[in-house]
């Protein structure tokens, strides 16, 4: 059951060098991004725990994005590379366990991917609004 | 099995009488039938209650970080898979090896009362067991059945490829190679439940798992029991943040505990079984584990966490590893 002008909650950990600047340029640049999504810098994608993408699941969020610097490009070298692998491995066992793994993305995005940055959030937002409320997942008691 | 207990007694009454070590760590005959439970033999008068056998299954290695054995030399009797946990305390320098008496054994697997269980009607208190070469006879009041091997030893120990402990390592190794069964199964037929639980539907996989982890009473055993679960304040254990609460109603709750446990110890479990075996409820926590294995396996090649030198697969990474986040701009 989706409910009418569902509005996903979203939680986005963007990398302070690249993903971050890139979702600050979409502001200054004005570009228009679903307001629903809640930054939280990061000072690299590989500081983004799993303990904290499951916290943000059971207290609120519909979706999770983890967004880095592409590969290659990582401020500190190789920080994600270790992100593409524990992200990958969280995704397999969400997946075995049944919990909608398509709402959890990982995207990399430079600090001049401004565009990307929006089409990005735009299109998990309607993934999902698709989904709905992300019961499956969530703490009933979080009142939300 | 029962030259092994013999042998025991022997190392540890020299080991005790000699002043060597303060304390031999070793398993003794617990209350219920066929159950084995850990057992400290301190003096002489001790040694004859040292027993091994094939329901010898705890992972002893973990006693060694508490405050009790601090400083104290210490012998302990290790199977293949303990070993490998304390192989990796001691390459984290959790544990000194000088302290240590290594007392190996070469393991020919542990049998499931579990699956022991579903085998006769009797209770297990009415049974008694005669291992015969390549089967295991349980015969009650009631019936006698044969059934071989396979069927009732842990699936980890089915699929184990590191039964003995390395010669080399330890101070001394007790009991002759061996195997139960000759029956050669492969980990996936081992843990046929995975490439059941892979070809469900999402939505049949999501029932599935809330079915068993809705049962979880989170009494931490699972987490206890582990070699390789050794941090010392456990995530779940933290008050700030406090993740969980005591409250079971949530399945959220319990997701996040079983994908956390699961996760880190992903490229570390070295496959004993414990956790599975301990859980009061039954939940297959081995499956979580396995699949992870079997994933890590599949991207960044076979590591048996214990024994192979090279460093675990979640400890470094690299450029061309597989990236499965961004294939439509490729
Ligand atoms: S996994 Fe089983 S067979 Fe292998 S060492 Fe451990 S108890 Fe023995
Ligand atoms: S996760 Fe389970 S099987 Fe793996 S080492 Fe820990 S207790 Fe043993
Ligand atoms: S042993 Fe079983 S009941 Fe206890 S915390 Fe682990 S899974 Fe839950």
């Amino acid at each position: 059951m989706i409910e009418q002008n569902f509005e996903p909650k979203i939680v986005a950990f963007c990398c302070n060098w690249c993903s971050y600047a890139g979702a600050d340029l979409a502001g200054t640049g004005r570009l228009k991004y679903p307001e629903n999504v809640r930054i939280i810098r990061v000072p690299c994608s590989s500081r983004v725990e799993v303990q904290m993408i499951m916290r943000a699941f059971q207290n609120g969020a519909d979706g999770v994005m983890v967004a880095g610097c592409h590969p290659g490009d990582c401020h500190y070298d190789t920080g994600n590379y270790h992100t593409r692998r524990r992200m990958m491995l969280l995704q397999s066992l969400t997946s075995f366990l049944g919990m909608e793994p398509d709402r959890f993305i990982v995207k990399w995005i430079s600090g001049n991917e401004a565009a990307k940055f929006k089409s990005t959030v735009e299109e998990f937002n309607e993934t999902l609004k698709k989904l709905g409320p992300a019961d499956k997942v969530r703490d009933q008691r979080c009142g939300i | 099995m029962r030259n092994i207990t013999n042998e025991l007694r022997e190392i540890a009454e020299d080991l005790l009488e000699s002043k060597k070590v303060d304390v031999v760590l070793g398993y003794a005959k617990g209350e219920q039938p066929y159950q084995s439970v850990p057992f400290a033999a301190k003096k002489k008068e001790d040694v004859e209650n040292l027993i091994f056998d094939i329901f010898s299954y705890s992972s002893l290695s973990k006693y060694l970080l508490d405050d009790m054995y601090r400083g104290k030399k210490v012998a302990l009797v290790l199977k293949g898979c303990d070993y490998r946990g304390l192989k990796i305390m001691l390459d984290e320098s959790r544990v000194d090896r000088d302290d240590l008496y290594l007392i190996g054994v070469e393991c020919r697997g542990v049998l499931e009362k579990s699956k022991l269980k579903k085998k006769i009607d009797a209770t297990l208190f009415e049974t008694t067991l005669d291992l015969k070469e390549d089967k295991l006879a349980i015969s009650s009041s009631k019936e006698n059945v044969e059934v071989p091997y396979e069927d009732v030893l842990s699936p980890y120990c089915l699929a184990c490829e590191f039964s003995t402990p390395h010669k080399e390592e330890v101070d001394i190794i007790l009991g002759e190679p061996g195997k139960m069964t000759n029956k050669e199964l492969t980990t996936d037929e081992c843990f046929a439940e995975i490439g059941q639980i892979e070809k469900m539907d999402e939505e049949q996989r999501f029932e599935y798992w809330k079915k068993q982890l809705n049962r979880c009473k989170r009494c931490y055993s699972c987490r206890n029991a582990c070699p390789v679960c050794t941090c010392r304040v456990c995530l779940f254990d933290r008050e700030n943040p406090s993740y969980l609460d005591s409250d079971t109603s949530q399945l959220a709750q319990h997701q996040f505990y079983h994908v956390i446990r699961a996760f880190h110890i992903s490229d570390r479990c070295v496959g004993c079984g414990q956790c599975s075996r301990v859980c009061p409820e039954n939940i297959p926590l081995h499956l979580l584990n396995q699949k992870l294995i079997k994933e890590l396996n599949k991207f960044y090649g076979s590591y048996l966490p214990g024994v192979d030198e090279q460093p675990a697969p979640l400890s470094f990474a690299k450029a061309d590893d597989p990236d499965p986040f961004e294939k439509e701009e490729k």
